[in-house]
């Protein structure tokens, strides 16, 4: 019986330890990005996307580009030229460098498509936040929104396009005056679903504060419904700014823009190809990076996904 | 639910008078007036006589209702009657009716200006805004009864209804001393049964299809007038004759001349012309139509094949297609698809090349159009599909025996159609309004081309109208989709049940 008296000994009974809880410790943002990093594509999409917007916010800033000043209108020699070393997008019909036209064209269309989400998302999440708790405000913002949201988006904002006149933010204006209450309506309903669930009916029991449910409770739950608003925000902006710039509603033509391009390059779609092929290639590649990488960080930032 | 129905009848007045309303109010107050003659034909022509460009300027705008508007004339015309020898004496230099005329409209309201180059005086008034969208509602309704003409010089026109025969030998009720004369008929183009007694006025177009009213232009034929031969009896003789009036529109005209007493019997001689080309309400609704059946058909389609084939080769290329349509501007893929079908299939990329008689020229647009639908539908039968598979009532079945078919079409699809049977009504009406893109891209004369072109022209007449109706349009396809989807899915109720509790 020696034998087994040297094999077992008792524990000391420690006290901290008893209160630590068994399992992995679990970080919510450690977990988000490493399933978001541990796919390849994602990577990959991502790193389009950062170069692509640094490109487009860096290069005008070197070449100067002002669709208002064509410095070689008088060289013909300079017009229509291909391709080649000198000029990586060719040239257009005034002699402008494709490759000028095209950064500064980008970086019109996400200035727009980035302020106008900002605003429509920042305020469609505040507004649709409260509308979901208060019970006083709801019928007044639900009968603003049945209204509203009976004419179609588009129509709006050509609608208001044309009542501020032409411009930047006029675009912008027209953009989000309208268009942050579908988001607030989306949150509302999100927040109202969620705010009655059993686990924060528990935790109210429990005694936490509103500020703690709404940081811990609420809000990551929401982490993935944002970032699927944020990437289907941003190619829809987009998409609005070159439908209307195309349509000769949008922005005037002092301001470079992708719509414009493609309105004043197609006539050359024949003779040209290159000068529709490269800025709808750098359309293409920007609208497309932006819902993947969204729609991929918005998968990671479900926390059923992880592990 | 007839109870919920009033009610949501009700909202929807509310909503459509609000928004034109508010759109009426806007486009009134913030955009210049000055911008409505961008695109005037006339006024370049006169921009070096002062007179006439100001006295133009000045009835456009009243015409418009902006402003009110008198001339140093009219004012004598109607102080003295409009044939008296005064009025020309009130015009010359020294005459004292200067003094008169512009005492008497500045008491009235109005400024009183004088031309630069004649030196006559004219006065003009800002009507205000709440008259003017005041007036927009009073003239909207217009409802013919056969005491609407009130013609001087034709005391005896008769008034009443009666039934008779058209031109085409359709049964139709007619009437005299109405603005029209057939007031309801039938004929074979939809929806069988017209009227003429209640139409809608939303002003008059400008500076495009100047003169026009603005549901003329939309609802009206396009291109040029077609002919055809006409047998009737005019005054007991049988006449035969070739004309490309449309007797249905015909109104009361006050003055005839040889040609259409050879042609009428009564005062109704002014008719609109028919037109080898449909308006721009019919070709956007057919192009819109196919374009619909194509995406339910083939995105429903697709998304079930890629939800049976999960993972597999099928699925991710319609993934991608999903991806690549969603993200990408939709300009973008119109001319894409537009490049391809031009250079691979060879079928025209703009409307016009050959016109709305072939059937070539449809193809391209509405395969365009039907392009978002497709992936918008396929998305969502898969997704819905997919989620699915791991659900309760799906894995009971399948423990009874149920094949992988028969689990699919019984039971998930089914269930998956109900949100798309919801929204087929607002696809099918938006139709009409979702066409901007493609219509402008391919030049296809119909309504989406409309609103933008009225935009660039500052026709606020128009703007306001395809407002007006594409608002009503809307609403009322959320409605019936409403309405529709109760029918389909009988755990839907409208009606906000009462708390049993």
């Amino acid at each position: 019986m020696a034998k087994t008296a040297e094999r077992f000994a008792f524990a000391t009974f420690d006290v901290l330890e008893s209160e630590r809880i068994a399992g992995p410790r679990y970080s919510y943002w450690k977990s988000v990005f490493q399933t978001f990093f541990k796919r390849k594509t994602a990577i990959f999409w991502l790193v389009l996307l950062l170069s692509l917007t640094l490109m487009s916010f860096i290069q005008p800033l070197v070449s100067g580009y002002d669709p208002a000043v064509a410095p070689n209108i008088n060289t013909p020699s300079t017009w229509y030229q291909k391709p080649s070393a000198e000029h990586w997008f060719g040239t257009d019909d005034r002699g402008n460098d494709l490759w000028d036209v095209v950064w500064s064209g980008t970086r019109m269309s996400l200035s727009i498509a980035f302020i106008a989400a900002a605003i429509n998302i920042g305020l469609g999440i505040l507004v649709g936040a409260v509308w979901g708790y208060s019970k006083r405000i709801d019928p007044i913002l639900l009968a603003i929104y049945n209204v509203v949201s009976n004419v179609p988006y588009i129509l709006r904002s050509m609608m208001l396009m044309y009542i501020f006149g032409r411009g930047f933010w006029q675009m912008i204006l027209a953009m989000t005056i309208t268009g942050w209450l579908s988001i607030a309506f989306f949150i509302r309903t999100q927040v109202m679903i969620i705010r009655d669930r059993e686990y924060n009916l528990a935790s109210r029991c429990l005694g936490t504060p509103l500020k703690r449910m709404v940081t811990r409770n609420i809000l990551p739950y929401m982490v993935s419904v944002i970032a699927t608003l944020i990437y289907q925000e941003i190619p829809g902006l987009i998409n609005t700014e070159t439908i209307l710039s195309y349509l000769g509603i949008g922005l005037p033509s002092t301001y470079p823009s992708l719509g414009r391009m493609i309105d004043v390059y197609w006539s050359f779609v024949d003779t040209y190809p290159h000068m529709i092929v490269f800025p709808g290639i750098v359309m293409g590649l920007v609208t497309i990076s932006f819902y993947v990488v969204g729609q991929l960080f918005a998968d990671a930032s479900d926390p059923r996904t992880h592990r | 639910m007839p109870g919920y129905v009033v009610k949501r009848v009700f909202q929807s007045i509310l909503s459509v008078l609000i928004v034109s309303t508010l759109t009426l109010f806007l486009v009134y107050s913030c955009v210049p007036r000055q911008l409505v003659f961008k695109g005037d034909l006339v006024l370049p022509k006169i921009a070096n006589k002062p007179d006439e460009y100001n006295d133009y300027k000045f009835r456009t705008w009243e015409k418009l209702g902006y402003i009110d508007y008198v001339t140093q004339q009219e004012y004598a015309q109607q102080v003295f009657g409009a044939d008296s020898p005064e009025v020309s004496q009130a015009l010359l230099q020294n005459s004292s009716f200067y003094e008169k005329f512009r005492a008497d409209l500045t008491a009235r309201g109005y400024k009183v200006e004088a031309l630069p180059v004649s030196g006559y005086l004219y006065a003009t008034k800002d009507v205000a805004l709440l008259t003017r969208v005041f007036l927009w509602y009073a003239k909207l309704i217009q409802i013919d009864h056969p005491y609407r003409i009130q013609d001087p010089d034709n005391p005896d026109l008769k008034r009443g209804y009666y039934l008779t025969r058209d031109w085409s030998g359709g049964l139709a009720l007619a009437a005299s001393g109405t603005n029209y004369k057939y007031q309801i008929w039938v004929d074979d183009s939809f929806p069988f049964l017209h009227q003429n007694m209640i139409r809608l006025n939303m002003g008059r177009s400008y500076p495009t299809f100047d003169g026009v009213p603005v549901l003329d232009v939309i609802s009206g034929g396009q291109g040029r007038s077609a002919r055809r031969e006409i047998n009737t009896t005019v005054r007991g003789e049988a006449v035969t004759f070739f004309t490309s009036i449309d007797e249905h529109s015909l109104k009361y005209k006050p003055v005839l001349d040889r040609l259409d007493m050879n042609k009428f019997e009564d005062n109704y001689a002014d008719g609109n012309l028919l037109t080898i080309d449909p308006s721009m309400l019919g070709t956007s609704f057919t192009i819109g139509m196919y374009s619909l059946i194509l995406s339910l058909a083939i995105g429903l389609t697709v998304g079930v094949i890629a939800a049976m084939k999960k993972d597999m080769i099928f699925d991710k290329v319609t993934m991608a297609y999903i991806v690549f349509i969603s993200s990408i501007p939709t300009l973008l893929y119109i001319a894409l698809f537009a490049r391809f079908g031009m250079k691979v299939l060879g079928l025209p990329d703009k409307f016009p090349f050959l016109g709305s008689e072939n059937i070539l020229s449809y193809i391209l647009p509405t395969i365009s159009l039907s392009l978002g639908g497709i992936a918008g539908e396929a998305l969502w039968i898969r997704r819905y599909m997919v989620d699915q598979m791991n659900a309760d009532y799906v894995k009971f079945s399948r423990s009874k025996g149920l094949s992988q078919a028969e689990v699919f079409f019984r039971h998930i699809v089914r269930n998956a159609l109900i949100p798309i049977v919801h929204s087929i009504p607002m696809a099918v009406i938006g139709t009409l309004a979702g066409a901007l893109i493609t219509e402008s891209f391919y030049a296809v004369p119909g309504m989406g081309k409309m609103f933008p072109s009225a935009i660039s022209d500052y026709n606020n007449a128009m703007i306001i109208a395809l407002t007006f109706i594409f608002t009503v349009v809307s609403i009322l396809a959320i409605f019936l989709g409403d309405i529709l989807v109760t029918f389909v899915d009988p755990r839907i109720s409208l009606a906000a049940r009462k708390e049993a509790r």
